[in-house]
């Protein structure tokens, strides 16, 4: 009991430094969640997917189109549910800076394979029977304030439109997401639109079509469908590239290239920072205090608990630092997921994290103490009296 | 006024040198993050900003920002290679300029994983454009016509099956790899072959621009003018250096982002740790304090000496820092050009003014962290010091 008290006794005896220090704490550990939760993101992004679905690309590359008999020739394939087709459009909102992704698919398919979209069914219909309808993630619409019904002129940059004018989408629905591979930053319209648009002449821009996303049925594996599909193309025209949805979304999540091992090392330049910040505190409070160590001792408190104390008061500088510091990084997700809406789309902190960031703060805390934890209980009484400071 | 002499403040430093390393090491910790994301930033954008020349032109299709959405007609690409005033002519006549195209296709990483690599088509005029910058270093140079390929140095080192005598499927026509060249910009993390028979293999009938050297005294902006209305072959014209620089814009900014937003957190943290050691510091010399304020030390000259302490930290921190990041210098990294979706290979790079920012900050850190505890040393009344243990 006294224990506690003189712990927290000290703490406030110096408010200013112990407040910097937790504010340290907090600040390390808010970086901490943040750099963890940038590279899980990313991760679970890959993860989180359907395992019913597989991709079929170009061999090529993924800028190259396939012919649209593609679609009919890999329904055929026995084991498959259907084919979607989506096309990326890459029109430009106003300013090349609002980047956002923009999908023509098919829509009926698409509500169909990806059951992690919610929209509600007034939206469903309303999306199915407008031609130039789509659909926005709620995160895109809250970017840019758009309701139902508003309309979105895009400037096509791969399908231009002849005249320069811009398409015209009109809002029909807002979707939410169950799962973090399908992110809500994303807006889906109809792909015979954009066909007919360049069919009709009105527009110029690759045809055929970028991806086809077959669901597959249960008796076939996914491995086993990749493998039928592509042995129909081997021969040319254009040989396809089909893989799992989480190999073909890993795909993109490696063209961050080194940014994954580059942010651990950040974090653990992070984690250094704080464990100097903690320990300098730590140090400072151990020197200041060793007549009073001194005092203890000479009353026979055992060296235990001389260390017991430091040590208490190091990881109680940690915990409630850490604390406001995990509360902030809980209150800032909206917040990330706004700036960097378009570069990690889902992004989310796992509870893994939290129990990591959980973990960091008391080895921060103990390490941080340790030293004059050490220091204290190999004191000599007599000396720590005479000691000047 | 009478300055309190430099040897207290250097003296104190050394005397709490435990607490002062502590501080120096947690700004060090911050200078360092900072300058590894500038290096790499750096890395990145002198690849580009160095080698892109003024006196070579680059068409691409109105409005297209990137060689990726690029794509004009060969009727009109022809046009703009023998029609252009501007363009160089060679002794016999003819332009110092070549139709290319380009497509990133989908190639294996040395190691595992796929990327997407830039695969050029060139014409003979391509390399001379290039001048000294283009060479090959091992095996030998294309052959028009023939399908072969040249690769840049990063791409056979990072890439599987781009060695000397390997053979790379382009969609169901096999090229062999005859030799590697190396080029110090962008150009070095691609690969080029005949324009003819790389655009019969992909079934390409676009060019995606055309490249020239021009003549002296062009003036670029009114051929610019000029090009975005013509009738016949309208193009986007940008000089090699500006549409290079245009390519970094992306990445560029978001290192730039990242940096501000890791070095501002990390830097709170640091000037809190500085703050610590200097409450700390002033707190243990108060009784000092109150002697040199009744020796007759003006308030200003506490002030400054105090200043002069954290000064010196920041100092220790700024040079640890700095020589923390050097062994960066140099290191190979790769990353995804945001704007064509392409790998590019490049080195961090450590300049001296790179160094110098990050040691300015580092000085910046200290001054924030020592201007309050100074200032309250600098308002203690002589008297009420005195009397405090």
């Amino acid at each position: 009991m006294s224990l506690f008290l003189l712990v927290r006794r000290n703490l406030f005896r110096h408010p200013v430094r112990s407040l910097l220090t937790c504010a340290a704490a907090t600040v390390g550990i808010f970086l901490l969640i943040f750099l963890t939760s940038i590279v899980t993101s990313l991760n679970d992004a890959v993860k989180q997917v359907s395992t019913k679905r597989v991709v079929t690309q170009s061999a090529v590359s993924l800028f190259v189109n396939m012919p649209e008999a593609y679609r009919a020739k890999i329904a055929g394939v026995p084991g498959v549910e259907s084919v979607m087709r989506l096309q990326w459009f890459g029109g430009v909102y106003r300013e090349p800076s609002n980047f956002f992704a923009q999908f023509a698919v098919d829509p009926e398919l698409f509500l169909e394979q990806f059951p992690e979209c919610v929209l509600d069914a007034e939206s469903r219909s309303r999306w199915l029977s407008d031609r130039r309808g789509c659909i926005v993630g709620e995160l895109l619409a809250d970017r840019f304030g758009w309701k139902v019904g508003d309309s979105i002129p895009l400037l096509g940059s791969i399908f231009p439109k002849n005249g320069g004018e811009a398409w015209d989408f009109t809002v029909r629905g807002i979707y939410r997401s169950t799962k973090s591979n399908l992110d809500e930053s994303s807006m889906w319209f109809h792909f015979d639109y954009l066909k007919e648009t360049l069919e009709a002449g009105l527009a110029s821009g690759p045809d055929g079509v970028g991806v086809f996303y077959v669901r597959r049925d249960d008796d076939v594996t996914a491995p086993e469908l990749c493998e039928r599909i592509d042995a129909l193309f081997a021969g040319g025209p254009q040989r396809t590239l089909t893989q799992p949805e989480a190999a073909f979304q890993a795909g993109f999540v490696s063209m961050f290239g080194s940014l994954p091992t580059f942010l651990g090392w950040i974090g653990a330049a992070v984690l250094f920072a704080l464990f100097m910040t903690l320990a300098n505190t730590m140090l400072i409070s151990s020197s200041e205090r060793i007549e009073e160590l001194g005092v203890l001792k000479a009353l026979g408190f055992r060296d235990g608990v001389c260390s017991m104390l430091l040590l208490g008061e190091s990881l109680a500088l940690s915990l409630s630092g850490s604390a406001v510091g995990v509360g902030l990084s809980l209150a800032s997700v909206t917040t990330f997921r706004r700036l960097f809406g378009t570069t990690i789309p889902s992004y989310a902190i796992r509870t893994e994290t939290l129990f990591l960031a959980a973990a960091v703060a008391v080895a921060v805390g103990v390490a941080g103490g340790l030293a004059p934890a050490v220091t204290a209980s190999r004191l000599n009484a007599a000396e720590a009296l005479r000691a000047e400071i | 006024m009478k300055l309190v002499p430099l040897r207290y403040p250097v003296r104190s430093v050394v005397v709490r040198w435990r607490s002062s390393l502590f501080a120096a090491f947690g700004i060090a910790c911050t200078v360092g993050v900072l300058a590894a994301i500038l290096a790499l930033r750096e890395g990145f954008e002198s690849l580009y900003r160095d080698t892109g020349s003024d006196q070579v032109l680059i068409y691409l299709r109105p409005g297209a920002t990137s060689e990726g959405e690029s794509g004009i007609r060969r009727d009109q690409a022809r046009i703009l290679k023998f029609e252009r005033p501007e363009i160089q002519r060679d002794a016999t006549g003819a332009p110092m300029a070549a139709e290319e195209t380009y497509l990133a296709i989908n190639l294996e990483r040395v190691g595992g994983g796929t990327t997407n690599v830039p695969l050029r088509g060139v014409e003979e005029a391509s390399r001379r454009i290039q001048g000294d910058l283009w060479s090959v270093v091992e095996g030998r140079d294309l052959v028009f016509g023939a399908d072969e390929l040249v690769v840049g140095e990063q791409v056979s080192r990072r890439i599987a099956d781009c060695k000397v005598g390997d053979t790379l499927m382009i969609n169901v026509t096999p090229f062999r790899v005859v030799g590697v060249f190396r080029h110090p910009g962008p150009y070095g993390s691609e690969i080029w072959g005949d324009v003819d028979r790389i655009s019969e293999a992909l079934d390409r009938s676009f060019r995606q621009r055309v490249i020239a050297r021009i003549r002296d005294g062009t003036d670029v902006e009114a051929v610019a003018r000029e090009l975005e209305n013509d009738k016949r072959a309208p193009a986007t014209a940008k000089t090699e250096r500006d549409y290079f620089v245009s390519q970094t814009n992306a990445l560029g900014g978001t290192l730039l982002v990242l940096a501000a937003i890791i070095s501002a957190i990390m830097g709170t943290a640091a000037v809190l740790g500085a703050t610590t050691t200097m409450l700390a510091s002033i707190g243990s010399r108060t009784r000092e304090i109150g002697i040199l304020l009744s020796l007759g030390f003006p308030r200003a000259a506490i002030f400054a000496a105090f200043l002069v302490e954290s000064f010196l930290i920041g100092v220790i921190g700024g040079v640890v820092g700095s020589l923390a990041v050097l062994p960066f210098d140099g290191i190979q990294t790769g990353t995804t050009n945001m704007q064509t979706f392409t790998e590019v290979a490049f080195g961090f790079h450590v300049s001296p003014g790179l160094l110098a920012t990050s040691f300015l900050a580092a000085l910046f850190l200290a001054l924030m962290g020592g201007v309050v505890p100074a200032w309250r040393a600098s308002r203690l009344t002589p008297t009420e010091a005195l009397r405090r243990h």
